[in-house]
């Protein structure tokens, strides 16, 4: 037989890459040891569940612009800033934040307590400008270890900065440690000095590390985002050697915060001023000296990005535009882990019926069908996950349907050999044929399937788009596994055991 | 071997005519529904605001319905899923969708306190969301006929182009009146079921034509309708087995899928039957009516 060897290679090639490609998704799924750090390792490389099915919500906000002069996308930008920087602070697992076209942004976040994402969605940005008390740091610290480590002396010497780290010239802690750091400020409360208190940057990556930088702030703020005019980013005017090819941000003050801004960069030179956007420490940069006009730089080795970013965090805290919710779709845990149940019992009987039916129907031929038809599902899957696709219901709907195509193309098959066995050819000429003439059929009626399974993908949204998505990956698989490895598998028996009379 | 039809010699075009008469009675039917009720447009197409509620002990639809008159909510749809009476949906189109959530939640807060309730799902879509998704999934069906349309033209004679597209507007106009009658509410989803009845009806044409376009070239003496009747003679066991597993496959999805996917499965079911019927008596008989008033000269 012509290449037979060749092509059982690439079916075990095939089926060698598949199994590796659904490892991961099977051990997300089934492990129940793994620690946290794996999961997320290996939820990079697995199917993802839709919120459909684990529970979560899906939200559409637009920014109201209605009688505002702005530009719409600069508006869209800010707010996405914001938004960004709050569910940060919520702390969800693996939350979707995008832009999206006409001055929308799209949030997913898997299993959360809706009304509390609500209200910190809803919520008016709030931009400040803090001293940062560095000349305290210390003593602080040194206070709050003393009194913690009073009421617990065995478990630690000092179980206050035993936590911190050093990020530059700047303390900072691993994100893990977030809750335990948190409690032990909230512990030592009485020693913090009145008017003073912790504030947190945006988590970071430090030399493979998730960190967050720990600051001491004035608990009063100098200045509110209210007071900024503009800003913008730029290249470094400074012609400092230093800040070559650098970017800076540049803020105009409105008339009466630029006088303000004055008085409080005269009496603090060489300290830092913290930008803090809700609570977060977005930037501390140093004030070098006065700044008489309401005319800031901030100046550091920025990269554009950063710099662009930075800017568009000024200009948030002057977030003239509210956002609006304009869809909403929530499903809660219990209602997710129903679906599954069903969506997984539905295909899992579907399948059943089927394979019963094929095997009563084309006795051994069907069990070669359900034996392609099981590899046809084991591809979409591996598929998905090597992709770090989402499985939703429509999804699993999708997966239902691809069984119905897998078996359309194995009856074209069969019931063509069984006509070519009729007219009398021998059992080889008759599975060669058979393949030939309904290869032609299945691929015509694939690929218009596939035509509107694309279509769906890129005009569809949410729902549709997860059935579009296993429905198309479904039937290339399928024209894979049913007539590809079908004829191997038929081509292979017969000729290794001289099979003469075909059970079909 | 076991078969379901043994060399099934049907005359199907001597059968057209009932066929033709058939299809335009459930044509008019639909059609009638459609204009007179109108599609019952979910809250994805309209905007508004829905609430799924399961509650820790039975509660009546009736209840119900007075606790959200007395806010002045009283037409919105209440549908009672499962037999327990105690999970529920409750949808409305609203202008102001988030408000009405908000509002319905407190009504059912004050008027049940000591019935727990847990909020499976919450959806609220403002108007001109729908509006847009509206426009936007006419575009894809359009879209997606007209690349059909071409990619059958080209790859068959462009009456069969013609002839399977009739055929699958047949087949979404009758599922569309079924669900008109049947109350059914249009949401995303079931507009992601017609699109693939649309796929399957197509795929059924395409089928029998290449079955035809096969015979044509085998059979040169023959007249044309003795072709188009053999074409749908040969593949007609492969019609009915594909139809029994596909069937099988929407069944179980219909009774075990859960409440989500109901309706999706019940609108494959509904086109999936009509499609069986089309592809046997639409696409050929229209084929064999065109050639006859039309005749083709034969190359």
């Amino acid at each position: 037989m012509r290449n037979l060897g060749l092509r059982v290679g690439i079916v075990i090639v095939a089926i060698i890459l598949a199994v590796y490609a659904i490892i991961p998704t099977v051990r997300l799924y089934t492990d129940k040891n793994l620690s946290e750090k794996d999961k997320i390792s290996l939820s990079k490389r697995a199917i993802h569940l839709g919120l459909d099915l684990k529970g979560g919500m899906h939200l559409m906000l637009e920014v109201d612009t209605t009688g505002i002069k702005e530009n719409p996308r600069d508006l869209r930008d800010r707010a996405f800033e914001v938004i960004h920087n709050r569910i940060d602070q919520f702390g969800v697992y693996e939350p979707v934040i995008e832009k999206q076209s006409g001055g929308r942004i799209l949030v997913q976040l898997p299993g959360v307590d809706r009304d509390r994402a609500i209200n910190l969605i809803k919520k008016v940005a709030h931009l400040e400008f803090k001293l940062v008390a560095d000349d305290q740091f210390q003593t602080v610290v040194q206070k709050m270890d003393k009194f913690l480590a009073g009421e617990d002396t065995l478990a630690f010497e000092e179980p206050f900065s035993s936590y911190l780290i050093s990020a530059g010239r700047q303390a900072a802690i691993d994100v893990r440690d977030e809750d335990s750091v948190r409690a032990l400020i909230a512990k030592a409360r009485q020693v913090i000095p009145e008017g003073l208190e912790f504030r947190f940057g945006p988590r970071e990556e430090l030399n493979n590390r998730n960190i967050k930088k720990i600051y001491l702030l004035k608990k009063n703020a100098e200045l509110t985002g209210e007071g900024i005019r503009d800003a913008q980013h730029r290249p470094n005017q400074s012609g400092q050697l230093q800040y070559v090819g650098s970017w800076e941000v540049d803020i105009q003050f409105k008339r009466k915060a630029a006088r303000k801004f004055a008085s409080i960069t005269g009496r603090n030179v060489n300290k830092r001023l913290a930008i803090v956007l809700d609570g977060v420490v977005q930037s501390a940069p140093y004030i070098q000296e006065r700044i008489p006009h309401g005319r800031a730089r901030i100046t550091g080795n920025f990269t554009a990005e950063q710099a662009r970013d930075l800017a568009i965090v000024l200009r948030a805290g002057a977030l003239p535009a509210p956002l609006k919710i304009i869809e909403e779709r929530t499903v809660g845990p219990s209602l997710g882990r129903d679906s599954i149940q069903s969506g997984i019992r539905a295909v899992l009987i579907a399948s059943a019926l089927v394979i019963i039916f094929m095997l009563i129907y084309y006795s051994l031929a069907g069990a070669v069908a359900d034996f392609t038809l099981f590899l046809n599902l084991f591809f979409l899957l591996a598929v998905l996950s090597a992709f770090h696709g989402s499985l939703t219901m429509p999804g699993i709907a999708g997966i239902a349907l691809t069984i119905g195509m897998a078996v359309d193309a194995n009856v074209l098959i069969f019931e063509r050999i069984r006509e070519e066995l009729r007219s009398g050819k021998t059992t080889r000429t008759a599975i060669d044929q058979g393949f030939a003439r309904a290869w032609i059929t299945i691929f015509d009626s694939n690929i218009t399937t596939i035509i509107i399974g694309i279509i769906l993908f890129i005009f569809g949204s949410g729902p549709i788009k997860g059935f579009a998505l296993t429905l198309t990956i479904g039937l290339l698989s399928n024209l894979f596994s049913a007539v590809f490895i079908g004829k191997v598998i038929f081509n292979y028996f017969t000729y290794k055991f001289d099979v003469h009379k075909l059970k079909i | 071997m076991l078969e379901i039809i043994k060399n099934p010699n049907i005359d199907f075009i001597k059968l057209r005519n009932y066929g033709f008469i058939f299809s335009a009675v459930i044509i008019i039917i639909s059609l009638g529904a459609i204009l007179t009720r109108g599609p019952n447009l979910g809250i994805d197409f309209t905007g508004g605001a829905l609430l799924q509620i399961r509650f820790e002990k039975p509660i009546t639809t009736k209840a119900l319905r007075s606790s959200l008159a007395h806010i002045g909510r009283g037409r919105a749809v209440i549908q009672s899923l499962g037999s327990e009476n105690r999970e529920y949906i409750i949808r409305a189109p609203e202008k102001d969708p988030v408000s009405f959530s908000k509002a319905v939640k407190e009504a059912l807060n004050k008027d049940f306190p000591d019935n727990k309730k847990e909020f499976l799902r919450e959806e609220t879509v403002e108007p001109k969301i729908g509006r847009e998704l509206l426009t936007k999934t006419l575009w894809a069906i359009i879209i997606a006929l007209l690349l059909i349309l071409i990619y059958v033209s080209f790859r068959f004679d462009y009456r069969f182009g013609v002839a399977a597209v009739i055929a699958l507007f047949h087949d979404a106009l009758f599922t569309v009146g079924m669900l008109v009658i049947f109350q059914k509410e249009f949401s995303i989803v079931v507009v992601g079921a017609l699109l693939t009845i649309i796929g399957y009806s197509i795929n059924d044409s395409i089928v029998i034509s290449d079955r035809i376009r096969e015979k044509i070239r085998k059979m040169r003496k023959a007249p044309y309708n003795v072709i188009l009747n053999t074409g749908v003679n040969e593949t007609l066991s492969r019609t009915l087995l594909t139809s029994t597993t596909t069937l099988m496959a929407v069944i179980a999805l219909l009774l075990f899928g859960g409440s989500v996917i109901a309706d999706f499965a019940f609108t494959l079911l509904v086109g999936f039957i009509i499609g069986t019927y089309s592809s046997i008596f639409i696409v050929t008989n229209i084929v064999s009516v065109w050639e006859e008033k039309f005749p083709k000269k034969k190359k």
